[in-house]
């Protein structure tokens, strides 16, 4: 019945007609837990993020106003909101599910697994490679004795023949290099 | 439908979560603000129209005079002791109207102390009681409105100035335009309120401000001043004679210059306040009826910008401010009301 109609038509029917933001729920749910799990590697937290999400989505619905970015874009930016909070806090809200009366859900074993499948892990790994070598050699060897090896700052100097400050300024740059290339859409399948 | 059943179950929560707002809703039968508003814009605007409807409430009584309605009539001198507003429409006038705002010290020099001190106090006080009469000092200023009927501005424009000549009085300044002028008249003291009754008679009163300045301790400081002044030039002239060096003498003709300049300061001063004091101004608008007055403008000038700048955002802010004790107590009624209605209506429900 309501599959027909785009976004933007779902959220304006849904403040009357609640199964109209369930079509809208099926529509992005999955992309937007893929979303949050390959930018989170948490499968619960992208669980949780998706529920608080499309809560305080529905909560709000009746304030949407399309600014040329439609219902996806709209619902996108509550997410972006939700993923922010939660790097910063460490924790997923759950004001708005509060709000609602919605139960707290746990997520099965076999949701993770499935969950994990959107992170598509291989991917994540080509596209680590691929950042790493896009460091410089010495950022990259830094790295590499300080993070995979786990050996002090100290040790890394040593090995490295530079001062320690030196030798955390190198990891710390490669690490924000590395960052800025993971955020690249190169993990975003079908982008 | 997805093959996360997490997501599944969300989805009907959300499901769950539409339905019981939707019976909540229609229990309710209206779409709250809430929905369509957030709450910040709602206090916000609600805030908003608060301070505009106890501004304009709080302007509205303070024009209509409901805080400042005195009346006047008969009241004699009583009049003149204070400030007295009056709105339309006036009634008939009403003796002893002007009971309620006496000014304590204003008691004291009249005819009234006169006779209380004669009952009960010995012949000193009597006399003390006469020099105060006698140094009795207020400056009467009142502005009158009056409507008049159609084609009697000249008439009338005319019985106003004769009114001032029946009093012992007279025109200060007067301007006339086709159907509508202004008279300032200046009458004595004692024949103050006759005249207003007089003017009154002439048309319907619109508008009648009526105030009393006592200025006789500032009269009684100054004729002290005025006395140790002219004891100080007695005694200068007296040390004049004395002197015995060019030096001496120029000091004290110095002196005795300043102190003649303060006696003859003194002096204007004492001449200016028994001119005010004994004779009262009277300015009376005539309007016939039907004639809107343009409001006159003054001179543009920076300093009255500035002054009526700051009087209109006192004015502003006290209108608010009264409004709002007019608006408070409504909107607590008015909650509570709310509050029972929707007690009794849950109530009504659960039975």
């Amino acid at each position: 019945m309501y599959e027909d109609l785009d976004d933007v038509e779902l959220i304006v029917l849904s403040w009357d007609e609640p199964e109209a933001f369930g079509v809208l729920f099926e529509r992005h749910g999955e992309s937007l837990i893929g979303y949050f799990a390959r930018r989170t590697l948490d499968a619960e937290a992208a669980a949780e993020l998706t529920a608080e999400t499309f809560a305080q989505a529905f909560a709000s619905r009746r304030r949407f106003r399309n600014k040329g970015l439609g219902g996806a874009g709209w619902i996108y930016g509550i997410a972006r909101h939700q993923l922010g909070r939660f790097f910063r806090t460490g924790g997923v809200d759950s004001r708005a599910r509060r709000r609602l009366g919605m139960p707290e859900r746990e997520v099965s074993t076999e949701d993770y697994e499935r969950i994990e499948e959107l992170i598509d892990f291989e991917q994540v790994g080509r596209a680590i490679g691929r950042a790493f070598s896009l460091l410089s050699d010495e950022q990259r060897e830094a790295l590499t004795l300080r993070v995979i090896d786990g050996r002090s700052y100290r040790e890394v100097a040593e090995a490295l023949r530079c001062t320690e400050e030196t030798a955390r300024a190198r990891v710390s740059r490669g690490l924000r290099r590395l960052a800025s290339h993971l955020e690249t859409p190169s993990l975003e399948p079908g982008r | 439908m997805s093959s996360i059943a997490y997501l599944a179950d969300v989805r009907g929560d959300l499901l769950d979560a539409g339905r019981r707002e939707f019976r909540r809703r229609r229990g309710r039968r209206t779409v709250g603000l809430g929905d369509r508003f957030s709450t910040r814009s709602i206090v916000a605007v609600a805030t908003v129209m608060t301070l505009f409807a106890a501004g304009t409430l709080g302007w509205f009584v303070t024009r209509n005079g409901t805080l400042e309605i005195r009346t006047s009539g008969e009241a004699g001198d009583d009049a003149a002791r204070g400030n007295a507003t009056l709105a339309r429409p006036m009634p008939s006038p009403a003796p002893d109207a002007f009971e309620g705002f006496r000014f304590p010290e204003w008691s004291l020099p009249h005819a009234s102390l006169d006779v209380t001190t004669q009952n009960q106090r010995g012949p000193a006080d009597v006399a003390a009681g006469a020099i105060l009469s006698e140094l009795s000092r207020v400056i009467r200023t009142a502005e009158l409105g009056l409507e008049i009927p159609p084609e009697s501005f000249g008439d009338r424009f005319a019985q106003v100035i004769d009114v001032a000549a029946n009093n012992d009085g007279f025109v200060a300044t007067s301007t006339s335009r086709e159907r509508s002028g202004n008279v300032t008249m200046r009458v004595p003291a004692g024949n103050f309120t006759q005249t207003l009754q007089d003017l009154r008679a002439l048309g319907d009163v619109e508008v009648q401000t009526i105030q009393g300045r006592d200025v006789t301790a500032e009269y009684v400081d100054l004729r002290a001043r005025l006395r140790i002044a002219k004891s100080r030039r007695e005694v200068l002239l007296r040390l004049m004679d004395r002197a015995t060096s060019i030096e001496q003498t120029i000091r004290v003709q110095n002196a005795l210059d300043e102190t003649q300049l303060r006696i003859e300061e003194f002096q204007g001063q004492l001449r200016f306040l028994d001119n005010r004091t004994s004779l009262a101004t009277i300015q009376v608008h005539l309007r016939e009826e039907g004639v809107e007055v343009a409001a006159e403008i003054d001179t543009p000038s920076i300093p009255t910008a500035f002054e009526r700048s700051v009087a209109g955002f006192v004015g502003v802010i006290a209108a608010v401010v009264i409004g709002l004790g007019y608006v408070i107590p409504i909107a607590l009624l008015a909650a509570l009301a709310w509050f029972v209605w929707t007690r009794v209506r849950v109530r009504r429900r659960a039975v």
